[in-house]
Formats: structure tokens, sequence, C-alpha cells
């Protein structure tokens, strides 16, 4: 097998891969995401930076988009927008208080959720991953 | 161990707390005295001011005020039964998205109100103190400012 076909090959394979892995962030599989790193932002003071376990995020959040719900281990949260293009998810809704954004991207699957109320904003990044 | 030799131990360990803490007073040996007059002074002013108002400069330094931590575990076991993201007492459980954010914020910035109380209480303890021992040692003679 010469080289250059190895190359082509490997090119398709490749493509195979990263086509299979965008299809796992194209809206419709349900999808487990992990934060790994939280900020706290309230008005006066710096953020703080933490762990998703300092901060009190959740270590996963299950986003059912068929069910239009993100899944926890006590409550659902309901989601009420889905808006899908070519390179991000964004998947909006409320939840004790608190109105919430996730932002997924469709090539890698990493994550990007703040949370709001009127004291102030958690940001959390992370990844997804379609189980 | 004479009362003099505990003057001075006194007073070396009263000039450890200045080291420590920005709000001593200076004090200046107006009438002339000596060092060991004035360690000896200082010595008694701190025994006259411990006395008075009931504080210990050099105790307060060597117990700082004890850190509030809202660490996660212990937060996380109070919170999740009760207070959770602001909804306190409503049995909403833990967010689907929103975790224990909000009780935790909220255990954070109680933490942070009760280190800076306790800051603030040591400084009027410390300020207090630092009152007497003035008085007295104007009293003898010193220049304190």
């Amino acid at each position: 097998m010469t080289i250059s076909v190895r190359i082509g090959i490997a090119a398709l394979g490749l493509g195979a891969a990263c086509n299979s892995m965008a299809a796992d962030f194209d809206g419709t599989k349900l999808l487990i995401c992990a934060p790994v790193e939280a900020v706290d932002c309230t008005p006066g003071k710096p953020c703080e930076v933490g762990t998703p376990e300092q901060i009190g995020a959740p270590p996963f959040i299950r986003i059912d988009f068929g069910k239009k719900v993100v899944v926890g281990t006590q409550r659902n949260s309901p989601i009420t927008s889905i808006e899908k293009n070519e390179s991000q998810l964004l998947v909006q809704g409320t939840e004790l208080g608190y109105g919430w954004a996730i932002a997924i991207d469709r090539q890698g699957g990493r994550m990007s959720a703040t949370l709001t109320d009127r004291e102030g904003v958690f940001v959390l990044f992370g990844e997804c991953t379609s189980p | 161990m004479s009362k003099c030799t505990r003057m001075v131990i006194a007073a070396s360990a009263l000039s450890l707390v200045a080291l420590a803490d920005a709000q001593q007073p200076i004090i200046y040996p107006a009438q002339g005295q000596s060092p060991q007059q004035q360690s000896m002074d200082e010595g008694q002013c701190y025994q006259w001011a411990k006395q008075t108002t009931g504080i210990d400069p050099v105790a307060l330094a060597a117990t700082p005020p004890q850190q509030q931590q809202a660490s996660g575990g212990a937060v996380v076991g109070g919170v999740a039964k009760g207070a959770i993201a602001g909804n306190a007492g409503k049995g909403a459980g833990i967010g689907a998205v929103v975790g224990l954010m909000g009780g935790m914020r909220q255990s954070r910035t109680q933490a942070a109100e009760a280190n800076q109380q306790a800051q603030s209480s040591r400084q009027q303890q410390l300020a207090t103190y630092y009152r007497a021992q003035s008085a007295c040692l104007q009293g003898r003679g010193y220049t304190v400012n």
C-alpha cells in the first residue's frame, strides 16, 4: 500500500470519527455534561473561581433533548428553548429562581453555562459526552 | 521569678504583639526615663491595662480569629435538606442545573461576614486595651501617640 493511499485512508477514518463526534452533539442524543471549572460573580467583589464542588455545582448535568428536560438527582429542570446552528447548541431554561443557559460546542462537546439571578452570575465550564 | 523579671517578660511579650499590630501606640520617654525604667513601666501598665479592661493583647495575638469556612462537604450536608438555591425551607431539592450553588453562595457570604465581624471585634478590643495602656503610661510621664 502506497503512502498516499494510507494517508487517504487515515483521512477518511478521521473524517468519519469527526462526523460521528459531531453527530453526538446534534441536539438529538442524551448528553451528560461534567462541569470542570466554576465561577461565582457577585457585584462589588472579585469573582470566586473554584471547582464545581466548591461552588456547589452539580457534578453532572444530563440533558435529555427528547423530553426537553435537564435531569437531576432530585428534580428535573424543563428546557424552555433549544437553538441549534452549525457551531453550537444553545439550551435555556429556568430553575429555582435562576435563568440558565448552556452552550455546547458541536464539534468537541465543550460546554459553557451561566446561571443568573438578582444576586449575581454563576459560570460553569466543562465537557459533554453522549453516553 | 521576681516581680521585675515578670514585668520585663510582659514588656517583651508586648513588643512582640506590637510587631504584629499596627495599632500599637508609640511611646516616648518624655521625662528622660531609662530604657530599663521604660520596660518596667510598660510591664506594669500592661498588667494594669489588662486588669482594667479584661483584655490581654498577648493572648489576643496568640489566638487569631477563627476563620469561618463554607467548605463543600459540610455545607452540602447542611443545605441539601432545607436551604437550596435560595429556596430555604421549600424542599425544592438539589437543582438539576443549579445544584447547590445558591445555598453555598449564601454560606460563603455568611462565613465572610462572620470573619469580618470577628476581625472587627478584635480590633475594637485592642483599641480599648491601648487606650488604657496609654492612660497609664501618660500618667507616668511618657508621651504616647
